[in-house]
């Protein structure tokens, strides 16, 4: 049963324990995997695929596939447990023990009544199950399919651990799927699940994998020329049963293989036939760099694998000329006239005009081709794992993603290329405005894309590098760790895309706000603001170290206040609260708006009043003179005062009778 | 001792008016009782001399010698006013030494006051102010140790 909680530590799911130091090298398809126990079964024997930090498993998968399907490694739980060597986190995800080796460890060519009702039937009938809860598989390989003994039927293993087909060999890929980067195949649709089944027939049927040791782009050029099938099918002897029933299974276009119900009965699985138009072929080769085209299919794919060339090809007029003569298709040389028209009649080119040039180009040679950027080919809902992989590589892939997302390219490509819309995801609005963010010139804003878009992936700060860090709380606690030695900042911008990406909006809206900050002291106290929300709304704990980092980063705040007594014992009060773990009531102390204030009006009047008092010390040193002025007037007319009133007194006397 | 500030306009109007003053009464004294008038006038020359000498704003030294002369002298003069007749009589009677003596004294007198007045007041507001700096300058420490006020004006 999958597990729709939030992953919990050490026992995935509250009831399987990895055991990291028992490695099972053929249980994942080609994945790490490790033991696991079920503590709550008596067959306890389970599967642990190891996630990569790089690569998002399929957290749709994982949510969706709540039951058991019968001959499928469904996902059991998911969770973070030891890693292997015990000194980190990593996430794993568990299945049940595969019932025996895959097929590939022993591949030798199987009966027609074997193929049908052992793998076929089965592994049709778990895709079928699958598309019911409309998801694909796009793991089917012989290295990726179990057997436990001859006679029964076959398992489908797990394809959760890592993006959908990533790591399919090109030859089980439709050549359109498998021309694209690895990480960005997307889910595709369930024709692409049957299309591998039909590979995987071929190949027991074989008892050996066809293009063997060739690499991949002979492989796709073969398929583009000749049809899979053809290509395929080329020297390996099989009935015509198996080529009916093959040559339905390995069409080019998705919509023309039978879906897996139909498959269940393969008589009339093989009786479905859809005629597919031979492509018209040149008798005159195209070069367009080391790539040769001899009709429209390989020109297209050509053009993809060498841009440089396929801009003057295209500007040249080399191509319109040779698909008018050679080809003999004026209708679509003209609509390549048409595009390389538009182009140079451009008043004002950007960089990305040839590029768009040539995947307008593509896309008219060719409707069934994926989206083409600067070489890189995907499909759209593959975008988010070539923003992932682009990210764990820190390759020049993240230039291009970067691009795509920056200009619309998809919405562009999907607006030219008719009846793909279904590959198109609809963003999500959390999606939508960390696109706006990166379109705004955001900082730390593709990596917020990345963190959104893949909801299971962890933190990549380099604090966090031994924990599977997926949530804000988880974050906050690795913070705290850090801050036990740290003295400068503790959010950078790649921690802040990661908060953002996994947080409420509001949270996102004080990044976003705190990011555009210059003033080293603003961004100080927004950060120290920032983890006291986060603190409060994600992880109310008691942090210390966290506290006392705070507290001596709010120094600068504590000298604002000018009273050395209250400050003082405002310093004592911090440092007892830093103890205490919580940020919010020493920034409420620290930053006390009112009491700051006030505390600036007394400055003021004490500084007005040791102004009055030196003026006075001044005025008390310096007016000697004056007083002693003022003391002579003083005294000559208190004499005078006396004379009056002594002469006053006398009078009286002298006249009184 | 400072140097006088120079007198205004108007104290050297007030000078005049009291010259004037007392021209007018001596004046008039004169003319109504020259016999009582000549001897007031030997009374009074210290008091005269020193208003002609005198550069204090109002005359106040003189102001202050008059006063003290005609204290001293009331007596003689309204003794004399009722019983001496002729200038003769009255000028025995009001210029002898002993009265002479008596009023130049009250002269000295007031010019002794008014000389040890202004330092007497002088000590005391030198003595009110020892104590007036000293609160001050305690007050001033204690602003500056609560408020850091100097540090504040350095910086």
């Amino acid at each position: 049963m999958a597990d729709d909680s939030p992953p919990t530590k050490g026992l995935i799911a509250g009831r399987f324990a990895v055991d990291a130091s028992v490695s099972l090298p053929d249980a994942g398809g080609g994945l790490p995997a490790f033991m696991a126990r079920d503590r709550q079964a008596a067959d306890s024997a389970r599967v642990a695929l190891l996630v990569s930090r790089g690569h998002s498993p399929r957290a749709n998968a994982l949510s969706a596939l709540s039951d058991p399907i019968d001959n499928l490694m469904g996902p059991l739980g998911h969770g973070i447990a030891a890693a292997p060597g015990g000194k980190s986190e990593a996430y794993y995800i568990v299945c049940p023990s595969p019932p025996g080796p895959p097929l590939s460890a022993s591949l030798r060519p199987w009966p027609e009544r074997a193929l049908i009702d052992h793998v076929l039937k089965p592994i049709a009938r778990a895709l079928d199950t699958l598309h019911g809860h409309g998801l694909t598989h796009r793991a089917i390989r012989a290295g990726n399919v179990f057997q436990g003994a001859p006679g029964q039927p076959v398992t489908l293993g797990a394809a959760w651990s890592a993006p959908p087909a990533m790591h399919q060999p090109c030859v089980y890929e439709p050549p359109y799927n498998a021309m694209c980067h690895p990480a960005a195949r997307g889910a595709g649709v369930v024709g692409d699940d049957v299309y591998a089944l039909g590979v995987l027939l071929l190949v027991l049927a074989a008892g050996r994998v066809p293009f063997a040791g060739q690499d991949d782009s002979a492989v796709i050029r073969a398929k583009l020329e000749v049809g899979s099938f053809n290509a395929l099918v080329r020297d390996v002897p099989i009935s015509g049963f198996m080529a009916d029933l093959l040559r339905g299974m390995l069409a080019q276009e998705a919509e023309h293989r039978p879906p897996p119900s139909l498959l269940l009965d393969p008589s009339a699985a093989r009786a479905r036939r859809v005629a597919a138009r031979p492509p018209r072929r040149s008798q005159r080769p195209l070069m367009i760099g080391e790539s040769m085209a001899l009709e429209a299919r390989t020109l297209a794919f050509a053009l993809l694998r060498d841009e440089k060339r396929a801009i003057q090809a295209l500007r040249g007029d080399v191509v319109t000329t040779w698909l008018r003569r050679g080809l003999g298709d004026a209708a679509l040389a003209s609509s390549i006239e048409e595009r390389v028209r538009d182009r140079l009649a451009e008043v004002r080119p950007t960089p990305r005009s040839d590029s768009l040039l040539v995947m307008r180009c593509i896309s008219t040679l060719n409707p069934r081709m994926p989206m083409c950027w600067r070489g890189v080919a995907l499909w759209p809902d593959g975008l988010e794992g070539l923003l992932a992989d682009s990210v764990a590589q820190d390759s020049d892939l993240k230039a291009i993603a970067t691009e795509l997302l920056l200009n619309d390219i998809t919405e562009l490509w999907s607006s030219i290329q008719t009846g793909y819309d279904a590959y198109l995801p609809a963003p999500s609005r959390e999606a939508a405005m960390a696109r706006q963010y990166l379109q705004n010139g955001g900082q730390g804003a593709l990596l917020r894309l990345f963190y959104m878009q893949n909801p299971l992936l962890p933190c990549r700060a380099p604090s966090m590098a031994a924990i599977w860090c997926l949530g804000v709380a988880d974050a906050v606690r690795a913070i705290e760790r850090s801050a036990a030695s740290a003295t400068g900042n503790l959010v950078d911008a790649g921690l802040a895309a990661f908060v953002a990406a996994r947080s409420d909006q509001q949270t996102e809206v004080q990044i976003n706000t705190l990011l555009g900050r210059k003033d080293p002291e603003l961004f100080r106290l927004g950060e120290i603001g920032l983890l006291r929300d986060l603190q409060n709304r994600y992880c109310n704990e008691a942090l210390p170290n966290l506290a006392k980092w705070a507290a001596a980063r709010l120094r600068p705040e504590l000298e604002k206040w000018r009273n050395r007594r209250r400050r003082a014992a405002m310093a004592a009060q911090v440092a007892k609260l830093a103890q205490a773990g919580f940020l919010a009531p020493i920034l409420q102390l620290v930053t006390d708006s009112l009491g700051l204030n006030r505390d600036a009006e007394e400055a003021e009047r004490a500084a007005a009043t040791l102004v009055a008092i030196d003026a006075e010390l001044a005025s008390i040193d310096g007016d000697t003179a004056v007083r002693y002025a003022i003391a002579r007037r003083t005294g000559h007319a208190m004499t005078g005062a006396i004379g009056l009133t002594v002469l006053i007194v006398v009078v009286i006397l002298a006249v009184a009778p | 001792m400072t140097p006088e500030r120079p007198r205004s306009a108007l104290g050297k109007a007030m000078d005049m008016l009291v010259l004037l003053a007392l021209g007018l009464a001596g004046g008039g004294l004169m003319a109504l009782s020259p016999d009582i008038a000549v001897p007031l006038t030997v009374l009074m020359l210290p008091g005269l001399v020193t208003l002609l000498l005198d550069r204090s704003p109002g005359s106040a030294l003189a102001r202050a010698v008059l006063l003290f002369e005609g204290a001293a002298s009331v007596n003689p003069i309204v003794q004399a006013w009722y019983r001496c007749s002729g200038i003769h009589d009255c000028m025995q009677r009001l210029c002898s030494p002993t009265l002479i003596l008596r009023v130049w004294l009250a002269a000295c007198l007031a010019f002794l006051v008014a000389q040890i007045l202004p330092i007497g007041l002088k000590l005391l507001e030198d003595h009110r102010l020892r104590i007036r700096r000293a609160v001050l300058q305690e007050r001033r420490a204690a602003l500056i140790e609560e408020w850091g006020l100097e540090e504040a004006d350095k910086a």
